[in-house]
């Protein structure tokens, strides 16, 4: 069955290492800022894909329930909706050294809206996200095991390492 | 001969995020269970045979740290289906309930106690072999759409039961 697992956190969160570890597994699809399917074609992909979007993506809130559409029109049945988070002290930092975010109050504020929108978003199309906290994800292997058998996958071949730690 | 239709919802989280609440709603299901601190089930375990039960643990659970994976065994062993459902509570609120409820003397311990109910809860769901069901609680009691959709992917209705965004009484200090 035609497979889109797609990955959506608050920016900062890891979505990109997320992504990252699909793509380890030689799944279609892109981990950095540009990726192929940014056009949402998803006619000529293949059967297991994977699409990243951080919340909010650039400039703009990506129509996630809309995305969803796209990729059943394609013929993507099975649609896994994947929501990383990250310990909030820790994405705040992170966000502002992105330059995400001027201040703690205004980091915070999107992480929370962030996490209310990929709820609702999803919600929407009848779909809740599988939520994975990035700590234990990237600390624990067993943690990655777990979370990728539930998908049916195997764990993929790849460094993990705790961006937290530069961040005390 | 075990009977497989048997389904035991675990709801688990670090302290003052939610646990209650979601096991009030499962409650408000039908399920069998407690919504208060004693459980009937932490004495009887789940050998009664109810077909639908909820049995809560925070993180920690008093002043210890539930053995999570030997609970689901436990389950498991009696001809459960186990769904560990896990709630997360934005980490300002989480503190700030916490200090309310006496659950931490100050800002920084729990945000601590936070931080490590989230790796332990997941460490102990992977030594059992689950990832879990995880729940926002912002998200899940204000928003409608998102508990009809969390509660359908269990085939359960949603309950009837009021929900109300506690967070409301830290935002407006």
């Amino acid at each position: 069955m035609k497979t889109a697992f797609f990955v959506v956190g608050p920016e900062s969160s890891g979505t990109r290492m997320l992504t990252k570890a699909f793509c380890a597994l030689g799944i279609y699809g892109d981990f950095r800022h540009k990726q192929r399917m940014d056009d949402l074609n998803f006619s000529i992909t293949p059967e297991k894909i994977v699409l990243r979007r951080s919340l909010p993506h650039g400039d703009s809130w990506p129509p996630l329930a809309d995305i969803v559409s796209e990729m059943r029109q394609a013929g993507y049945l099975a649609i896994i909706p994947l929501l990383i988070v990250r310990d909030k002290d820790a994405t705040v930092k992170s966000q502002i050294s992105h330059a995400h975010a001027k201040e703690d109050a205004e980091a915070k504020a999107n992480i929370q809206y962030a996490i209310d929108y990929a709820y609702q978003e999803f919600a929407s199309i009848g779909l809740t996200p599988l939520v994975i906290c990035y700590e234990p994800f990237v600390k624990h292997q067993s943690v990655r095991k777990a979370f990728f058998r539930q998908l049916g996958l195997t764990e993929p071949i790849m460094n993990f390492y705790d961006g937290n730690e530069k961040y005390g | 001969m075990k009977n497989m239709d048997k389904r035991a919802f675990f709801v688990i989280g670090p302290e003052s995020s939610g646990t209650r609440m979601m096991t009030q709603a499962f409650l408000a299901l039908g399920a069998y269970g407690d919504g208060g601190h004693a459980q009937r089930l932490d004495k009887e375990r789940f050998k009664n045979g109810h077909e639908f039960i909820v049995f809560r643990r925070s993180v920690p659970h008093g002043k210890k740290m539930p053995r999570i994976a030997n609970v689901i065994k436990e389950m498991e062993n009696e001809g459960y289906q186990v769904f560990p459902v896990i709630i997360f509570r934005d980490k300002d609120m989480c503190a700030k309930s916490q200090i309310k409820n006496k659950h931490a003397e100050n800002n920084a311990n729990a945000r601590t106690s936070i931080k490590k109910a989230v790796d332990f809860i997941y460490l102990e769901l992977a030594k059992a072999g689950y990832a879990g069901f995880v729940i926002h609680y912002e998200a899940f009691v204000k928003f409608r759409k998102v508990r009809s959709n969390f509660f359908s992917q269990f085939n359960l209705p949603h309950p009837k039961m009021e929900f109300y965004n506690a967070n409301i009484n830290y935002k407006k200090r």
